[in-house]
Formats: C-alpha cells, sequence, structure tokens
C-alpha cells in the first residue's frame, strides 16, 4: 500500500523503513492536492517545524479532508508519547500496521477528538496571520485597497490618470508615507513572514497563487499607484481581486 | 533611592565599554541593565545586580546572562545563592541566568536580526554568513537611553520558551534516533544503545551535557546554544524542588539506559519508552508552551 506522507523533517520518514518495507507500506511525500486521489491516505508526521517554530497542521486538514474527502484516511505519527485514535507512536509501532491503519476514525467522525500536542495548532496561525497585531486585519485592508482600485477603474472612464490618482491616491498634506502604498508594504512584509507555514497546509496551491500574484502586482503598488502602464500592464484590478478572494474563501472556512 | 519597578529586568554581564549602564524601551516597562565584566571581582559583579534589584520597589522577572568564557557552570548557582541571600527572596522564581557566548545564541544579531548584541555594543554592523554587511540599530535614542521595544520583546520572548523548547528537542532528536530498537521483532535485546550514539556528534554533546557533564568550547563551537551548560541550577530555580527531583531520576536513567552505565539490560523497546516518560514528566512541570 502507498500513503501519502506530510513532514518537515525527513528523518521521521526513513527512521522506520525497514517496518514499513516490512509490512508493504510505502510513502510518497506529498506535494499537492491533485495526488489525494490516488492514495487511501494522508500520514502527517508531527511536529512540523518551520522557522524555528513546532506547529501543527493536523486539525485543518481534518476540517479539509471532512468537506472535500471523507472517505480519506488521516493518520498522525510522532515521537511523542500521545494518546489519540489516529496517532501512530513511533517508540510502539503495532506488529500489524493495518491492525492501525483498518481502525482509525474517519475524518468526518461526530466523536473526532482534537490533538492535542506541544506544538501551536496552525489555525492559532492561521488567525495571526489574518488579525495580526494592528487594528487592520488583511482582508480589511485588501478590502479597501481593492475598492479604491475598483473607484480608479471607474474614473478612469470619465477623466485622465493623473486626475483619478490624485483624488486617490496623492498623500495628503502633511503625510509623509501614502496609505496604499504603506498598507501594501506591511501585507508584502506580513506574506513573507507566514508564507513558509502555508506549504503545509491544504491549501498550499491556492496560497502560491497568492504570493506569485502579490510579487507580480508590486511594483504598481511599490510606486504608489502613480504608474498607469503598470496599473494597465499587471491587470492590477483583476490580481488584487483575485487575492482578495482567495485569502477571503480561506479565511472563512479555516479562520473564521 | 526606590525606583519605578519595570516588569521585564534584562542583565547581561559582557564586554562592554561602560560599566554599568540602564537602557530602557520608551514605555518603560523593560529595562536593560549592561555591566561591564571587567570587574576585579565577581562579587563586584554581583552585588551591582543585587544593588540595581534592591532599588527596585518589588522584584521585575528577570533574565541574567553571563559570558560562558567567564562564568563557569557553577557560577549560576552561586549567583542564585547570593542574590537570594542579599535579596531576603523566599523562592527564586522571578530569576532566570543563562550563559552565552561565542556568537551563537540568540542575543546576537549575527543570529537574530532583532537580537541586542553586535560587535562589543548595542547594535552595529553585522557581517552574515554569506558576507553580507548590515547595519542594525538597537539603540532608539542614545540621549533618552532608549532601545528599540521590538529588540527587546524579540530576546525577551525567546528565553521564555527556549529552556523547554531545548529539552524538548532534545527528547525528540533521542526518540527518533533510538526508534529503531523499538521495533517490535527486534531481536538484540540486550543491545548496547551506547555503541549506537556516536561520539562527539551534536546528539550525544547534547545528551551530555543535559546530564551535566561539561563539554569543551571547541568541542561544540557551532552549537553552543544547544547545550545544557546551564540545566540544573535554573531547572531548580525556575521550576523549583520537584523538577529538581524529576530531572535526577532522569538523568539516572539515562546514565542507565542511553550511557551504558548498567549492568542489567532492560530491552530498548521497554526501555526508551520509559525514558521519553520521564523527559515529558519533567516538560509537565513546565507551565509555558515551546512554540509561541
Amino acid at each position: 500500500m502507498e500513503l501519502l506522507a506530510l513532514a518537515s523533517d525527513a528523518r521521521f520518514l526513513n527512521v522506520h523503513r525497514n517496518y514499513f518495507e516490512r509490512q508493504n507500506v510505502r510513502f510518497v511525500t506529498y506535494t499537492g492536492k491533485g495526488q489525494l486521489e490516488e492514495f487511501p491516505g494522508l500520514m502527517i508526521f508531527i511536529p512540523i517545524e518551520c522557522q524555528g517554530q513546532l506547529v501543527s497542521p493536523v486539525d485543518i486538514w481534518r476540517q479539509f479532508l471532512a468537506r472535500e474527502h471523507p472517505e480519506k484516511r488521516l493518520a498522525i505519527a510522532g515521537v511523542e508519547a500521545i494518546e489519540h485514535h489516529n496517532y501512530l507512536d513511533l517508540l510502539a509501532l503495532p506488529r500489524n500496521f493495518f491492525d492501525f491503519f483498518d481502525n482509525l476514525k474517519a475524518v468526518d467522525a461526530e466523536d473526532w477528538i482534537k490533538l492535542d500536542t506541544e506544538a501551536l495548532d496552525m489555525e492559532e496561525k492561521m488567525r495571526r496571520f489574518y488579525e495580526g497585531h494592528g487594528k487592520e486585519s488583511v482582508t480589511y485592508t485588501l478590502s479597501k485597497i481593492s475598492l479604491k482600485i475598483e473607484i480608479l477603474s471607474t474614473r478612469l472612464k470619465e477623466t485622465g490618470y493623473q486626475q483619478a490618482w490624485e483624488e486617490l491616491f496623492e498623500p495628503l498634506e502633511g503625510e509623509t508615507v501614502a496609505y496604499t502604498e504603506e498598507k501594501w508594504k506591511e501585507l508584502h512584509r506580513r506574506w513573507g513572514h507566514y508564507v513558509s507555514f502555508f506549504q503545509y497546509l491544504p491549501f498550499r496551491e491556492e496560497m502560491l497563487e497568492v504570493g506569485r500574484l502579490i510579487a507580480y502586482v508590486s511594483p504598481f503598488f511599490e510606486h504608489n499607484c502613480r504608474e498607469e502602464v503598470l496599473f494597465t500592464q499587471l491587470e492590477s484590478r483583476k490580481n488584487i481581486d483575485r487575492i482578495f478572494e482567495i485569502l477571503d474563501t480561506i479565511k472563512q472556512e479555516y479562520a473564521p | 533611592m526606590n525606583k519605578r519597578t519595570p516588569e521585564r529586568a534584562l542583565f547581561i554581564v559582557w564586554r562592554w565599554k561602560e560599566a554599568d549602564a540602564l537602557w530602557h524601551t520608551a514605555e518603560d516597562q523593560s529595562h536593560l541593565h549592561c555591566i561591564s565584566e571587567n570587574w576585579l571581582f565577581e562579587e563586584e559583579t554581583l552585588e551591582i545586580i543585587a544593588g540595581h534589584l534592591r532599588a527596585y520597589t518589588t522584584l521585575p522577572q528577570c533574565l541574567i546572562f553571563l559570558h560562558r568564557k567567564r562564568h563557569p557552570r557553577s557560577y549560576i548557582s552561586t549567583l542564585f545563592r547570593f542574590l537570594q541571600e542579599k535579596l531576603n527572596l523566599k523562592e527564586t522564581g522571578k530569576l532566570t541566568c543563562r550563559l552565552f557566548g561565542y556568537g551563537s545564541d540568540f542575543l546576537y544579531l549575527t543570529k537574530n536580526p532583532k537580537g541586542l548584541l553586535g560587535d562589543g555594543e548595542l547594535g552595529g554592523w553585522v557581517e552574515y554568513q554569506d558576507g553580507q554587511k548590515k547595519e542594525i540599530k538597537v539603540i532608539e535614542d542614545a540621549q533618552k537611553k532608549t532601545i528599540r521595544q521590538g529588540h527587546f520583546d524579540s530576546v525577551w520572548n525567546y528565553y521564555q520558551h527556549e529552556f523547554k523548547m531545548k529539552v524538548y528537542r532534545l527528547e525528540r532528536d533521542l526518540s527518533v534516533h533510538f526508534a529503531p530498537f523499538t521495533e517490535p521483532g527486534y531481536s538484540q535485546n540486550d543491545v548496547s544503545l551506547y555503541a549506537h550514539l556516536e561520539k562527539d556528534t551534536p546528539l550525544s554533546l547534547r545528551l551530555l551535557s543535559f546530564v551535566g557533564e561539561k563539554i569543551e568550547e571547541e568541542e561544540a563551537s557551532q552549537y553552543q546554544e544547544e547545550l545544557f551548560d546551564d540545566c540544573a541550577e535554573n531547572l531548580k530555580a525556575a521550576y523549583g524542588q520537584k523538577a529538581s527531583e524529576v530531572y535526577s531520576q532522569l538523568r539516572k536513567s539515562i546514565d542507565e539506559v542511553l550511557l551504558g552505565n548498567s549492568l542489567e539490560k532492560i530491552p530498548p523497546h521497554i526501555a526508551i519508552p520509559q525514558v521519553r516518560r520521564q523527559f515529558m514528566q519533567l516538560r509537565d512541570l513546565m507551565p509555558e508552551r515551546i512554540t509561541y
């Protein structure tokens, strides 16, 4: 049997290579959602270590699988001593792996118990990404930027770019930094801090798309939206709306 | 004269140019005392720290950093005893002492861009491993003696969790290393696990330092921060007598099971999870989380 494996540390996958060979189990590293159709389940090796922090993506994965693939099995493996119906203790392996695998609780089971580990739950990490430490959340900031871009598009049907820009983006008297440019930089910084955590989550492809789009439209915002040619060439309106749509959907589902 | 008590006081005894300087963050709830280590007698350094703490109306949470080169491990217990006596402290729960040095700790800007220590001063030009140089400002206003809040917070928050994290990482890495010996049907039940712990590897040096053996600087210059040269004293000071007892039991088990100092051979599939259980008991006595 082949199983998908998600791990940040290859040692976990290799440590019992002989055992799993004897059990006829082979792990295939998870790279994207497209693989899920081909395998009976996913094993997450915890904790995931990222940027020196220990995190657990288990609960987000369970929610995702329960919604999109309730027939798939979710197993969790590690060397911590944890009591959990779907946990494989790598220091106390069963004689027959399939005794464990066949008895895994379904991901949509109502009596699924939340896994308690030393690692920080990724749901908390997601909340911090969205809410941050300031007054404005990522989605609030993006919605304001998106609205400005929409108004810019509308105004461009009536007037020239320079006039529309002055109305919307020119820093007010006494301001040294323009609101939109500043907020964009803040979003960019926050993105850079969290992006490596997203690779361990089921919506990594969507987040990769957000990352690509942020990098793509950044030249427009870095010049405080001053260049009409960048606005048009980079399809800024369409791309900002797409970034907002992806992030807002994920927020509603996993960090409400 | 009593001065207003900050919530947090950080002491760094290092090769400062100034003998004894007080820096603080703008909101004045976080104090950084930079004390030169060039005093002739160590008692003078201790007296300076005690003097600052005595001047506060109440005792703040304290984090004291001493340089590894000048302060042997035993000095930490001397420091705790001295402060306890001089300040009439019933318990030492608010005091933590860490050794640092050789550029490998989170205090250094080369290790942590939000750290504090540059080349002999707060902030400054930092050269990274790839040869790039960057100026990092830690001081906010030299006249007002203020430092940047983010840098203080980064160091402070890290060291509130660092010790437990270090224990957890050692437990995890030992478990992964010895896991193959726990597999069902593993035939060599009288195996010497010590023979499978290669000498002078980072893991073996971390383990030896955890049980209290002194590791020479040149043996572990790349990963000084992963060592436990301040383990036993801090465990007792920060987590109390119970933690000290659990640590002693764990140390005994490690000595017998992993370092091979017992004639009685317990099968590895029983002995290794036992060691892990004791690690867990120790971590359970530490209320902080390992990730923040």
